[in-house]
C-alpha cells in the first residue's frame, strides 16, 4: 500500500493501539490454546475463558466485571489485534483469530531467537552457497527469461529471506542488548559498588559477542561481496537481457552492505556503553564506595547561599602579542615644486602626450582598446597608468568601430587590471 | 636527567596550548581534551615541577582530570568562581553522582539542569528569590536567571567542566568532581579546611545573596567574579 494512502487511512479512522498486560497475557494464551489443539480459530466460550485466566494471571488482586471479557475481546476486535472470523465462509460463526498484526506481538514476546556467532555464521553460510550456485548457473545463460529465473529471482528471495531472518534476529538482539544495559544499570542503582565485578563480566560478554559478529559480518560479507562481484560482471556481459538480473545483485550488494552497518555500529555503540560504564564505575563508584557523597552534596548545595566559600580557578590572562616592528625609512622631505598649471591644462598636456603613443599602437596593427593598452601601459611609470586608461579611451573615442560591436568581454590589460574590450578601425 | 625532559616538554608542539589552557584554569580531562590530557600524562614529573617555580600546583585529581592550582604566593592570577557558577556546578556536580545519567550518557537538557536546581536549592527562601528573576519560563526558574544561567555555563565550558553535546544537551565531564571535594569528608568544615589549605577553593569570596533580586539575576555586583 503506498504510504500517503496508508497515512490518510490511519488518520480518517483516527487508529491506535493500547494494549494492557492483560491484554497482552490473553493473546500469548490464544496462540497456546490454538497450537494445542492444532487450529488457527478459537470460538466464544474458549475465548471470554482465556480471557478469565488472562486477568487472574496478570491482575489476582483486580476486581472486574461480569462483562469484561466480552468488552475486552470487542476491544481487541476494534483495535484489529483479534478478528472473527464468519465472513466468506472460511469458519463458523462466532470464531476468532489473531489477526497477523497480533501474531506479529506475540512473536514479538515469544522470539528468543537471539543473533549469536553461531546462527550469523550458518545464515551467511547458506547465503554464500545459495550465490555460489546462482554464480555457477550463470555462465550459461543467454535469454531474459533464464536471467529472470535463474538468478534474479532466487537473489531477490532466497537471498533476501536469508537476510529478513538476521534482520529479524538482529531485531531481537537490540532488543536484548537493550534489557541488558537497563539491567546493568539497575544493578549499579541498587548494589553500587558491591556488585562492580558482576556489572564488568556482564560489560564484557556483551562487548566481546558484539565484536566477535562484526567480525564474521566483515569476514562472511566480503567473501560474499567477492562473488557478487563476478555475477554482477557476468550479467553485465548478458547485455540488455540480464539487466534484471543486474539489479538483483545490486539488491543482494545493498542487503550484505546493510549488514555490514548494523555490525559496526552496534560493535561501536556498545563498546561506547562498555567504555562509559566503566569510567562511571571507575571515577564515581569506586571513589565513593559507602555512597555518601550525594548525600554530602546535598546538604553542601542546600546550605551553600549561607556559606561563604568558593572555588579557585588559574586566570592569567592571555600574554600580549607585540606585533613585528618593521622599520621603515623615511626619506627626507622634498621640495615640492609649486605648480603654476591649472587642473585642465594639466589634464590636456597629459592627453598630448599620450596621443603618439595611441597612435603608434594603431599604426602596429592594434585593433582593440585593450590592445592599444596592453602596448602603451608597459611603457608608462607604475603610478600613470591607471590614470592613462581613461585618457586613452577618450582619445580613441573616435575610432570604434561601431558595425563591429558585439557583446563586449571583460579582458585584462596587466596590474590586474581588466576592461571591457570594444573594437577599434584605423583613422583614414 | 629531568631538564632535559623539560626541554622536551617545552619544544613539544602541544605544550604551548596546554600551558595556555592550564594558566586560564581549563581542566584536561581524558574524555575530550584527549591530545592534552596525553601530553600531560607523559610529561607530568617535570611540568609538575615546572609549574612549582610558579607556586602553581599541577593537580591531577583522582578522577583523571588535571588543573593548575595557583598558591596565594603564586605570581599567576586566580579567579574565584561566581556564586551562580558555583550553584550550577554544585548542581551539574550532583547530577552527575546519579547513575541514570548513563542512560543519556552522562548528558542533561538545560530544563532538567534548571529543574534539578530547584529541586536541590529549593527550601530556602533567600535561594528561591535569587531563582525568580523576571518573567517565568517553564520552571519557576525566571527567564533573567536562566540567561544568566547560560552565560555561565558557556563559562564552565571554557574551564572544561562540561562541553555542549548534540541538541544542546550538556555533557557532564569528569572535572566536575572538583565540586565534589566539600563532600570528600563527614565533616563538611573539614573537607572545606583541606581545600582552603591547598588553594582549591577560597572562603569569604562567593558572598551570601542579597536580599535584592536584581543584583542576584542582573549578575552584577553580587555575582561578579573575583581577581586575585
Amino acid at each position: 500500500m503506498e504510504l500517503t494512502r496508508a497515512i490518510a487511512q490511519l488518520t480518517q479512522h483516527e487508529a491506535s493501539i493500547h494494549l494492557d498486560t492483560v491484554d497482552l497475557v490473553f493473546l500469548l494464551l490464544v496462540v497456546d490454546h490454538c497450537a494445542a489443539i492444532e487450529t488457527s480459530t478459537i470460538d466464544d466460550n474458549d475465548l471470554r475463558a482465556l480471557y478469565e485466566r488472562a486477568y487472574e494471571s496478570a491482575e489476582p488482586a483486580g476486581i472486574r466485571g461480569a462483562t469484561a471479557a466480552a468488552a475486552a475481546i470487542d476491544r481487541l476486535r476494534n483495535t484489529r489485534v483479534l478478528a472473527r472470523m464468519d465472513g466468506g465462509g472460511m469458519a463458523r460463526a462466532g470464531s476468532y483469530a489473531l489477526t497477523l498484526l497480533g501474531q506479529h506481538i506475540v512473536d514479538f514476546f515469544l522470539s528468543d531467537e537471539l543473533l549469536d556467532a553461531e546462527s550469523l555464521t550458518a545464515l551467511l553460510e547458506q547465503i554464500r552457497i545459495q550465490v555460489v550456485a546462482i554464480q555457477q548457473q550463470a555462465a550459461t545463460l543467454t535469454m531474459r527469461a533464464q536471467w529472470h529465473t535463474h538468478v534474479a529471482v532466487p537473489l531477490r528471495t532466497h537471498v533476501a529471506a536469508l537476510m529478513t531472518a538476521i534482520d529479524a534476529r538482529a531485531r531481537t538482539l537490540a532488543h536484548s542488548q537493550e534489557t541488558a544495559r537497563e539491567r546493568i544499570l539497575k544493578e549499579i542503582a541498587t548494589h553500587w559498588a558491591a556488585e562492580v565485578a558482576s556489572y564488568q563480566a556482564v560489560l564484557d560478554e556483551m562487548t566481546t559477542s558484539m565484536k566477535e559478529l562484526q567480525d564474521i559480518a566483515m569476514t562472511a560479507a566480503e567473501r560474499i561481496h567477492a562473488i557478487l562481484g563476478d555475477l554482477e560482471t557476468r550479467c553485465r556481459a548478458g547485455g540488455a537481457e540480464a539487466s534484471e538480473a543486474v539489479d538483483a545483485v545490486r539488491f543482494a550488494q545493498r542487503h550484505l552492505d546493510a549488514l555490514q552497518r548494523w555490525a559496526d555500529v552496534q560493535h561501536e555503540s556498545t563498546s561506547a556503553f562498555f567504555q562509559l560504564v566503566q569510567s562511571y564505575l571507575r571515577n564515581v563508584v569506586q571513589l565513593d564506595p559507602g555512597r555518601v557523597l550525594e548525600t554530602r552534596l546535598r546538604e553542601a548545595a542546600r546550605v551553600f547561599l549561607d556559606e561563604s566559600w568558593t572555588l579557585r580557578v588559574a586566570a592569567e590572562p592571555s600574554l600580549a602579542i607585540i606585533p613585528t616592528v618593521r622599520t621603515v625609512a623615511i626619506s627626507e622631505p622634498e621640495q615640492w615644486e609649486r605648480c603654476e598649471d591649472t587642473p585642465e591644462e594639466i589634464e590636456a598636456q597629459a592627453v598630448a602626450e599620450l596621443e603618439p603613443l595611441v597612435g603608434a599602437a594603431l599604426k602596429s596593427g592594434a585593433a582593440s582598446v585593450a590592445a592599444v593598452l596592453r602596448q602603451i601601459l608597459p611603457t608608462l611609470p607604475a603610478d600613470k597608468r591607471y590614470a592613462a586608461i581613461g585618457r586613452v579611451g577618450a582619445i580613441l573615442a573616435g575610432c570604434i568601430a561601431r558595425d563591429l560591436l558585439e557583446e563586449p568581454q571583460w579582458v585584462p590589460i596587466g596590474d590586474g587590471i581588466a576592461i571591457e574590450d570594444l573594437p577599434l578601425r584605423a583613422p583614414a | 636527567m629531568t631538564d632535559s625532559i623539560l626541554q622536551n616538554a617545552i619544544q613539544d608542539p602541544l605544550f604551548a596550548r596546554v600551558d595556555v589552557a592550564l594558566r586560564r584554569g581549563r581542566h584536561i580531562s581524558a574524555d575530550e581534551d584527549v591530545d592534552e590530557h596525553l601530553f600531560l600524562e607523559r610529561f607530568q614529573k617535570p611540568l609538575v615541577a615546572y609549574y612549582d617555580t610558579y607556586d602553581a600546583e599541577l593537580y591531577q585529581d583522582p578522577d583523571g582530570f588535571w588543573v593548575l592550582i595557583p598558591r596565594s604566593s603564586s605570581p599567576l592570577r586566580t579567579r574565584d568562581l561566581s556564586r551562580t557558577e558555583m550553584v550550577l556546578g554544585l548542581a551539574l556536580a550532583h547530577l552527575r553522582l546519579d547513575p541514570a545519567i548513563l542512560r543519556a550518557e552522562m548528558t542533561v537538557t538545560r530544563e532538567q539542569l534548571y529543574a534539578h536546581i530547584e529541586a536541590l536549592f529549593g527550601g530556602e527562601e533567600r535561594l528561591q528569590a535569587l531563582l525568580r528573576g523576571g518573567s517565568r519560563g517553564k520552571t519557576r526558574i525566571g527567564i533573567r536567571l536562566r540567561e544568566e544561567f547560560d552565560k555561565k555555563l558557556t563559562t564552565l565550558a571554557q574551564l572544561g567542566f562540561i562541553s555542549v553535546a548534540a541538541h544542546d544537551r550538556i555533557l557532564l565531564r569528569p572535572a566536575l568532581a572538583r565540586f565534589c571535594g566539600i563532600g570528600r569528608d563527614a565533616e563538611r568544615a573539614v573537607a572545606l579546611e583541606r581545600l582552603v589549605e591547598r588553594c582549591h577553593a577560597v572562603l569569604g569570596t562567593a558572598a551570601p545573596p542579597a536580599t535584592n533580586v536584581r543584583s542576584a539575576t542582573d549578575g552584577t555586583d553580587d555575582d561578579e567574579e573575583t581577581i586575585a
